[in-house]
């Protein structure tokens, strides 16, 4: 077995793009209002969201003027934009390692659907003989992956998991098992969404609902202070032997994962962990000061469901266990949110601060962890969680530890 | 490093040649072609009309259901029981599913633009917002059948099927499971009919015939696969049948261009090459491959070369057929209902034929089995599969060690 690190961070997110941007931007919220939130209305009332400001691949990445980038989508643009980033942050580019051998494996929760919303209205509109073939190419998922590949020459495993939104950290576990079982030495993963209509009107009409209580309420009540975002969060993944031989600079080990398929997120959540804890061959009382980065993204019983879960695994450990989200800076983003939370797990091991909990309130009255709101607390830590919960029923979570 | 052996102990198939596992087997050794007009859609205004459009079938008709969702959940559900598998409906928390797709719930997603976008509200679509994601089908199954177990979706275009298979090995190894449900699901559609037709990828004929010198591009299918994996030891435990082991898989990319693969085939190579290492075994073991085998000029020709490029002179004592002809290209579910050719290819030992085969190729020389399966011993199988933006995967069967005992005591 392989023991697994993680070397290198790539943000493209509303708040910032790179990690020290993004880091500076989670840091410092008090609370302020975001950039320009708008509310895109629906069926049973609009949840606000928001995109990427200021985006533009062309002059952002060194591939801007290259010709095979023509036909990329906003939704590769992003996942390519943080994978050269991670990649840049690792070294890698830089010292022109051979990446031949590497893989790439991401999660999206909608995928190309702005893409593929395109292609349809071609067809209804213009009919089956003036469907634009360019336009259909980027109708599945993978060219997020595949032009990654392309521009970076990686030719190892190459995939993408569309599991809702749990897909970013379900690709980080899977890039990580590879590695840690030995098949690869190096694999970029994470995850990448771009909002568009057809996303938002499919979240709100589903309620958004993400735990059996609210599911038996049929069409749920609409979640607080919650909006949706976009962007791409990715990390590279290594081995530690081959890590440490190009000397690269490590954020975090991945130790472990967990996942599970239940609806009553407290049971799956508390599952998740557990997991995660015995591939680490740790107990709950083994993980010392430890940062969870829920994925609480707003206030209500989701929230309520997962503070449960961590209680039924950590209720004996105290404020030594610090429960935080970002997504009240960041908004959801979906199949991206995996990746920003990792990102910011690693970062937070690696500089020992905890970014704070920005426009949401966890309703904490039922534990004693410590939580902390509006400002950065300096605090070492040995451990970080990051969970995702699905609407679909699905939990995940992953475990990190201090290098 | 020692690997928890792992293999399938139970098969569900819909497509266009079979309905059942019974049929499909029949009609694959017996080259019966399940491809014929599509009638699910107008294809009046396209120079291709035909599919391998599952017959007789309404799943998808009404509004709460999606086609691929039905495919899967009823393959499943074949599977299940063809495993003897005994779950629990209030939960079983050590059962999962993976499974691959192109489109997910394209069918869902056509209805649910024109119910939000074009405003076509006559009839009251419900729950299309969650019909329509990529992960439907998967959820549809977990659902059904209570798996808690990890459940996860596949989403590399046509290479997905094969990836799950081999993704879900992984997760019984790495403890998270103790059962797996593996494969694909995809329905025909307008979206993707559309498209391959854009790209000429179809044909206007009235029959693909991959690797003839004639050839002029393939046809589109649907359906579903599964297959049950699970550890040799709980299988032997519990009296399950097994129908081969699971050897090993890969999945690559050829880094070469955005539409187009590359002709010498190191992409598909490195996903074999993938496969063979974690199988532990040489290429020279290999007796069977079942190709992607499309039949657009492309990919056969890259196929071939991949093949060579991995197997050398052992290219010419292999037999390598594709059943693309007789179910069409089922995008995601190719992966998983091809797999399950393989493994049938290993249990009964036959070749599934090439049907429609005229004229051979100088470029595509393989022995493709043309027109008549094949009696012969095949101890080792690899089944491949190849995708847009540059993707590939191969995945690995072998004969379960105890037929391989008979066979030697019977020498």
């Amino acid at each position: 077995m392989q023991r697994v690190v993680i070397s290198g961070l790539g943000v493209v997110s509303p708040i910032g793009i790179g990690k020290d941007d993004f880091w500076s931007a989670l840091s410092r919220h008090r609370g302020t209002p975001l950039r320009e939130v708008k509310t895109a209305g629906g069926a049973r009332g609009g949840i606000p969201s928001i995109e990427i400001d200021d985006f533009d691949y062309g002059k952002l990445s060194r591939f801007g003027d290259d010709k095979r980038t023509k036909y990329m989508d906003r939704y590769i643009q992003y996942a390519a934009m943080a994978m050269e980033l991670a990649l840049d942050d690792a070294g890698l580019v830089k010292n022109g390692l051979d990446l031949s051998d590497c893989g790439i494996i991401f999660g999206s929760a909608y995928g190309c659907i702005e893409n593929n919303t395109r292609h349809i209205e071609g067809l209804y509109n213009k009919g089956p003989r003036f469907v634009n073939p360019v336009i259909y190419q980027n109708t599945v998922p993978n060219t997020a992956p595949g032009y990654c590949a392309l521009l970076f020459g990686m030719r190892g495993y190459n995939t993408i998991i569309t599991s809702g939104m749990t897909s970013g950290l379900n690709a980080i576990s899977y890039a990580y098992n590879l590695i840690k079982i030995g098949r690869a030495d190096l694999i970029v993963a994470g995850g990448v969404e771009r909002w568009c209509d057809a996303l938002q009107r499919s979240l709100e009409l589903s309620g958004l609902v993400s735990s059996r209580s609210e599911a038996s309420q049929g069409s749920a009540a609409k979640p607080n202070n919650m909006f949706v975002s976009e962007g791409a969060g990715v990390i590279v993944l290594e081995s530690m032997a081959h890590a440490q031989k190009r000397n690269a600079r490590i954020y975090a080990e991945m130790c472990g994962y967990g996942m599970a398929n239940n609806l009553d997120t407290s049971r799956g959540i508390s599952d998740c962990i557990r997991q995660a804890l015995s591939e680490n061959r740790m107990t709950p009382g083994d993980v010392g000061s430890t940062y969870i980065c829920a994925h609480a993204n707003s206030e209500g019983a989701p929230e309520k469901e997962e503070l449960k879960a961590i209680s039924s695994v950590f209720g004996n450990n105290g404020p030594s266990i610090c429960v935080g989200t970002i997504k009240g800076s960041l908004g959801e983003a979906l199949g991206a949110a995996g990746g920003f939370g990792i990102a910011a797990s690693a970062m937070a091991l690696d500089k020992g601060e905890i970014p704070p909990t920005c426009n949401l309130k966890f309703s904490d009255d039922e534990s004693n962890f410590h939580f902390i709101y509006n400002n950065t607390e300096i605090r070492k830590i040995d451990h970080a969680i990051v969970n995702s919960i699905g609407i679909d029923g699905n939990n995940m979570s992953i475990l990190l530890k201090k290098a | 490093m020692k690997q928890e052996k792992i293999v399938v102990t139970g098969l569900g198939v819909i497509c266009a040649n079979g309905k059942s596992l019974s049929e499909f087997r029949r009609n694959l050794e017996d080259g019966v072609t399940g491809v014929g007009s599509v009638t699910l859609f107008d294809v009046s205004p396209y120079r291709c009309k035909i599919a391998g459009q599952v017959r007789e079938c309404d799943y998808g008709k009404d509004d709460f259901e999606d086609r691929a969702a039905m495919f899967a959940v009823n393959a499943a559900a074949m599977a299940i029981e063809d495993a003897g598998l005994k779950l629990d409906s209030k939960g079983n928390d050590r059962v999962g599913v993976i499974l691959g797709t192109t489109m997910g719930g394209i069918a869902s997603f056509e209805k649910f633009y024109r119910s939000q976008f074009m405003g076509d509200s006559e009839k009251y679509y419900r729950n299309l917002e969650k019909q329509h994601t990529f992960h439907i089908m998967t959820d549809a199954v977990a659902e059904k059948f209570s798996l808690r177990g990890p459940k996860s979706t596949v989403c590399v275009a046509c290479a997905s099927g094969t990836n799950s298979i081999g993704y879900a090995a992984d997760l019984i190894r790495a403890g998270k499971a103790d059962i797996m449900l593996a494969g694909g699901s995809d329905s025909l559609s307008e979206f993707v009919f559309s498209g391959f037709s854009a790209l000429r990828a179809i044909t206007p004929s009235d029959r693909i015939r991959p690797y003839d010198r004639d050839r002029d591009g393939t046809a589109l299918g649907e359906g579903a696969g599964i297959l049950v994996l699970e550890r040799e030891e709980s299988a032997v435990k519990r009296g399950a049948k097994i129908y081969a082991e699971y050897a090993g898989y890969g999945f690559s990319n050829d880094a070469y261009h955005p539409t187009q693969p590359d002709r010498e085939g190191p992409g598909l190579a490195k996903a074999m090459e993938y496969a063979l290492r974690e199988s532990g075994l040489p290429g020279d073991a290999i007796d069977y491959i079942n190709l992607h085998g499309t039949g657009t000029k492309a990919n056969d020709v890259m196929e071939t070369n991949a093949i060579k490029r991995v197997l050398g002179a052992h290219t010419k004592r292999i037999m390598a057929s594709t059943i693309k002809p007789m179910v069409g290209h089922t995008l995601g579910a190719a992966g998983a209902i091809e797999a399950i050719a393989t493994v049938l290819s290993i249990k009964d030992d036959f070749a599934p034929p090439t049907i429609n085969h005229v004229t051979a190729d100088s470029e595509c020389d393989l022995d493709i089995v043309p027109n008549k399966a094949r009696k012969a011993k095949i101890n080792v199988a690899m089944s491949l599969s190849a995708a847009f933006s540059g993707n590939y995967a191969a995945v690995m069967f072998k004969k379960h060690m105890r037929d391989n005992e008979n066979a030697a005591r019977s020498h």
